[in-house]
Formats: C-alpha cells, sequence, structure tokens
C-alpha cells in the first residue's frame, strides 16, 4: 500500500523531468500546457510554481510569471525551517518525502528572475526590491571561503538596475561583487561587465581602480557618442540537466535482505553553450557567459551531499532494523517488509530544471533608429513569432534585451534618455 | 465508547483542517512574517499626519496667500528590501489632512488623465448646464514626495531590519522643502529553526 502510495507521488517528477528535457524541442508554451494539466502534490508545490513561473517569464505573462514565483518564494521562505516529520520521514522512507525548497542558487536565481520580470513589467523600483532580497538571500548563505550561493549574475543584474535607477556608487560595488565572483571560480569576465567596470570607475573618478581594470582587461572604457544608445541582452540559453537516480540494491547475506540505497546525482552535461549572434545594423556581437548555471546545479548538490549520503545511511539502518523485526515475528511479513524497503527507496531528484543552463550577457552601443528584434538560435516554437519585431531606440537610451533559446520571443525594457545621466 | 471517541477525535481533526476567519480589530498589531504589514503602514501614517498638521508650513502659506494649500501626491519611491504598497499611509494622510479642512489635494497625474477624459466627454455629450471646462483644474502648491530605505542585517536565521520612511513637501513655487516627516522602524526578526 505505501510502495504504491510513494510511487503515485513519483510519477509528476518523471513527468517535470520529460517535461524539462522536451523543453527546447516543445517550446515553453506546449510545456507550460503540459505542465499546467499535471496535479501537483504540495510537496513539490514551490518546485511547481518555480518552473511555472519561469516558463511564464519567457513566453512573456510577466505579471503571471511573477505572481507564481512570488508564491514559490513564500513557500520557501516558510520551508527553510528543518521538518521534524519530513526528516524522521527521509530518514526512513525516502528523501521525496520532504517537501521541496530548493537549492542555495536558485534561492538567488529566483529572485534574479523575478527582477528581470519586473524590469520587463517597466517597474524598476519593485526590480531593485528583488535585488536587494537576492543580496540578503546570498548574505545568508555565505559561508567563509566558500562561493555555495553566491552568483555572479545575482549582482550584476544588481549592478545594471542601480545603474539604471543613476545609483552608480551601487552600481560599481555590485559589479566589483560580479567580478570578484567570477574571478574566484576561474572564469573569463565577459565583455559587457569588464565595460561596465571600466566605464563606471571612470566615472566616479576611481583612477587607480579604473588603471587596474584598463590594464588586467587590456582595454580602455568606452566613449559613448551622444547620439547613440546602449543595449544589453541577458539571453538564456539551453536548459538546466536534471538530477537522476543513482542506486544500488545487494543482497547482504550476514543480515539476510536485500539492501537498497538511492541517492540524486548529474548526469555528466551534454551542454555546449551557443552565444546569441547579434546583428544590429553592421554592428556584430555575440552573448559571453555570465553564469553557468549547469556548475552551479552540480556544486549545489555537491554541498547538499554530506547530508544526503548521512541521511541515506541513517535510512538503510533503520530499513534493516525494520526488516529484521518484521522477520522476527514472520518470515513472509519480513520478505514482504523488505520489498517494501526496496519499493520505497527513491532519491530526490527534484530541482528547479527548466533553468537555462547559462545566463549570458553583452553590451554595446548602437545608433539611433530602429533594429530588428534580435531572435534566439533555437528552433523552436517557429509558429509562434515574436508580436514585437522591431526595436527603436533613441539617443541616451538604455535598452535591457530579455531573450531566451528556447523561445522565439524577445522582450525589452528601454530607459528613455530623459531619465538617467550618461556615463 | 470507542466509537465515540472517535466520532469526537474525527470531528475534531476535521474542525483543524477548515479554513478560520477571526476579525479583528483594525488596530491590533499581528505579526506574522517579520515583513511590513498594516500596522507599519499605520504607524508611519499616525507619525506623519501629527507631523504634518504641527508643523508651520500651513499657517505660513495661509497667511501669505489667503488660502488653503493645494497639494500633490508626486512619487513615493520604495526603496527598501520589501514590496512595500505606499498607497496605504499616503491615503492615510490624504485623508487626515483633507479631513483637517486645513489642506486640499489636487488628482495626481494618474488619477488627472482619468478625469480629463471624463470632461472631454462631457463635453461632447453632458448638458451645458452640467457641463464642466478644461482649464479650471486647481493648480498645487506643494507636491509631497518621499521614500522608503531600509537596512536589514542578517546572521543565519535572524534578521534586524530597519525602516525609514522619508516624506517631503516641496513648494512648487520655489522648490523650498517645507516640511521633513520621519519614520523608522526596527523589528528583530528571528526565523523558525525547526517546524513540525
Amino acid at each position: 500500500m505505501l510502495p504504491c502510495f510513494l510511487q503515485a507521488c513519483a510519477m509528476p517528477q518523471a513527468k517535470v523531468n520529460f517535461l524539462a528535457e522536451g523543453l527546447e524541442h516543445s517550446g515553453p508554451e506546449a510545456t507550460l500546457l503540459a505542465l499546467q494539466e499535471s496535479d501537483v502534490s504540495d510537496r513539490d508545490r514551490a518546485q511547481y510554481l518555480l518552473n511555472i513561473g519561469l516558463l511564464k517569464s519567457i513566453t512573456g505573462d510577466f505579471s503571471g510569471g511573477t505572481e507564481d514565483l512570488q508564491t514559490a518564494k513564500e513557500i520557501i521562505n516558510a520551508l527553510q525551517a528543518v521538518s521534524v516529520s519530513e526528516s524522521l520521514g527521509a530518514a526512513t522512507i525516502n528523501e521525496t518525502l520532504r517537501s521541496y525548497n530548493s537549492s542555495a542558487s536558485e534561492r538567488v536565481l529566483l529572485h534574479e528572475l523575478m527582477s528581470i520580470n519586473y524590469l520587463m513589467q517597466n517597474d524598476l523600483d519593485a526590480a531593485r526590491v528583488e535585488v536587494l532580497q537576492a543580496a540578503v538571500v546570498m548574505d545568508e548563505l555565505a559561508i567563509a571561503d566558500e562561493l555555495v550561493g553566491q552568483l555572479a549574475s545575482s549582482h550584476y543584474i544588481a549592478g545594471l538596475i542601480y545603474e539604471l535607477g543613476d545609483e552608480l556608487d551601487n552600481a560599481m560595488i555590485s559589479y566589483r561583487k560580479a567580478e570578484g565572483i567570477m574571478t574566484a571560480r576561474n572564469l573569463s569576465i565577459p565583455a559587457a561587465l569588464k565595460l561596465s567596470l571600466l566605464s563606471l570607475s571612470q566615472y566616479l573618478g576611481f583612477d587607480e581602480e579604473y588603471e587596474k581594470y584598463n590594464q588586467r582587461f587590456d582595454l580602455a572604457a568606452a566613449v559613448l557618442d551622444p547620439d547613440s544608445a546602449e543595449i544589453i541582452v541577458l539571453y538564456f540559453d539551453g536548459v538546466v540537466t536534471s538530477k537522476e537516480e543513482r542506486s544500488l540494491s545487494v543482497w547482504a547475506p550476514s543480515l539476510e535482505q536485500v539492501v537498497s540505497l538511492a541517492v540524486p546525482a548529474y548526469p555528466e552535461s551534454n551542454y555546449v553553450e551557443k552565444p546569441l549572434a547579434l546583428n544590429f545594423s553592421g554592428l556584430h556581437d555575440i552573448t559571453e557567459t555570465l553564469e553557468d548555471v549547469e556548475a552551479l546545479m552540480r556544486e549545489d548538490l555537491a554541498g547538499d551531499f554530506a547530508l544526503i549520503y548521512s541521511v541515506a545511511l541513517a535510512r538503510v539502518i533503520a530499513k534493516v532494523e525494520m526488516v529484521k523485526s518484521a522477520s522476527q515475528q514472520n518470515g513472509s511479513l519480513g520478505l514482504l517488509m523488505n520489498l517494501a524497503t526496496l519499493l520505497t527507496e527513491s532519491a530526490d531528484i527534484r530541482s528547479w530544471n527548466m533553468l537555462p543552463s547559462s545566463i549570458q550577457v553583452a553590451r554595446f552601443s548602437v545608433s539611433q533608429g530602429a533594429y530588428p528584434l534580435p531572435a534566439a538560435h533555437s528552433s523552436v516554437s517557429k509558429d509562434i513569432k515574436s508580436e514585437k519585431t522591431e526595436l527603436t531606440v533613441k539617443a541616451g537610451d538604455k535598452v535591457v534585451l530579455f531573450v531566451s533559446s528556447v523561445s522565439h520571443r524577445t522582450f525589452y525594457y528601454t530607459l528613455s534618455s530623459g531619465r538617467k545621466q550618461n556615463i | 465508547m470507542k466509537v465515540y471517541w472517535a466520532i469526537i477525535l474525527s470531528s475534531f481533526l476535521m474542525v483543524g483542517c477548515g479554513t478560520q476567519v477571526t476579525r479583528m480589530d483594525v488596530n491590533e498589531t499581528i505579526d506574522l512574517s517579520g515583513n511590513w504589514n498594516d500596522t507599519d503602514s499605520r504607524l508611519v501614517a499616525e507619525e506623519m499626519i501629527t507631523d504634518v498638521l504641527s508643523r508651520p508650513w500651513i499657517s505660513n502659506f495661509v497667511s501669505k496667500k489667503s488660502h488653503a494649500p493645494a497639494v500633490i501626491v508626486g512619487t513615493v519611491r520604495n526603496l527598501s528590501h520589501e514590496h512595500i504598497n505606499v498607497k496605504t499611509f499616503v491615503a492615510d494622510m490624504e485623508r487626515a489632512l483633507i479631513n483637517s479642512g486645513r489642506v486640499e489635494f489636487v488628482a495626481s497625474s494618474s488619477e488627472r488623465s482619468e478625469v480629463r477624459e471624463e470632461r472631454k466627454d462631457q463635453d461632447l455629450n453632458s448638458s451645458e448646464k452640467t457641463r464642466n471646462e478644461a482649464g479650471k483644474e486647481l493648480g498645487a502648491d506643494f507636491m509631497l514626495k518621499g521614500q522608503i530605505n531600509t537596512i536589514v542585517d542578517v546572521d543565519g536565521k535572524e534578521q534586524v531590519r530597519y525602516y525609514q520612511v522619508d516624506l517631503t513637501l516641496i513648494s512648487m513655487a520655489d522648490n523650498r522643502k517645507v516640511w521633513l516627516g520621519q519614520k523608522k522602524i526596527k523589528k528583530l526578526v528571528e526565523n523558525a529553526k525547526v517546524r513540525y
């Protein structure tokens, strides 16, 4: 009875993983519909809302996406306390009895996506709120000399939002943090971040810092033509790999029962970084990786491994004892109990698995005028065309484009020239 | 007897699962998450209303102009860590100031466009007697602007949240700041480490 009950809960996860794996081919609209049709248990609600919220966002339903992500955020925040009953369930039956409360990086990415959502809804102040909340979460997660839960992309987007709001000193701090994290992770700094650091350090009069960046990046701050506009592209590429189960079942002669153990793992990533090619009337540029989400997810899981393995070990011992106790009462009952412990052993393979594999960025200036909106290179959803195909920019504008490789739609936010300082 | 207890127990469980609604006084303080809530909004409104009505800017204006000052609500920016609806305490302030009879409020820019649309419609469709002409709007003497800022200090499950609400009345004639209102709120939020 119990295995059947638990099996019923495990089915939707297999479906979620299946949908995530097919997202690039099916497109976000069809995936969203399929996901919305599935039943979700309370334990999986946060994961469901994260995926739904993300899909709504990349299909342009920013207010709907924000609502779902906000609900997910509230659930996740409430689930940060350790549950006694769920821990007991995890230590005796399996880890899927815990409510899904997201990994460290997912908690930060949630705020990051919400800040993009608000920006695309033309609400810069609300985007700023999310940026601040992301900073609080990163502070909560911070462990000395470790980078778990510290996201360069989150700091970069914070810098961008501060910059759009004319808070250039705050923007500089955020860009510095983004650069610091990327350097600590041995990642190459994208040109967009290099240019922001150079421009701001020069504008704010941090001469020594400017010289340092100038020498390190072998690049000078761009001199902006007053007739030009700046374009910043945030590009979500690919779909992050889903977790899979690694299990082991062995006959233990000394215990006279089959012992089983299942833990989550990430398969080797097949993701090949595909930058977005940008062509603005002869100006060619490509996006560069700001965040390797594939690596972040693996880093989060590695950080949780000690706990996962200790709970799995406790569960093996508990199940052995349960089978032993049942066998002492009745041999057949022991056999049945052993079967039940094997069937219930299941790894928690839930994750926010519709996230992009990487978050990429590009920043460049263009002359004022009208340009065709860049489209993602993916061949999905060809029947669904972007409502807006042209982007008109005026001198001094700052435009943030939001593009996803799984969607043919491109969205943008424009800060018109009258509302900002030129840097 | 066993059946009796089973019924009582199941009834108890069913009651426990149902939605419960308890009506309460709006002035009662209930803090659930530690986030900005109705109590914070009320505290800000009370502080600001008391302060704005007790300062000399109104009497100074009346003695010079011989009429009540007209105020327009400008932008109150939320620069805090939370999504805060600033309209609640601004509306409380508007109500208290209008009801005091000492200050008049004019429609904000977003409200005005709707009123102007209606006036255009009146011009076409209303009778001569009831029609309101364009060009007779009351110009504001002061603009109310402000912002909410927060500082959050985090250590594990503990947070100290400090909110500062600053409101300013700016003279439309010469950009003078005639009143500065401020309310500070500090909270220690300890999130649960264990749940059932």
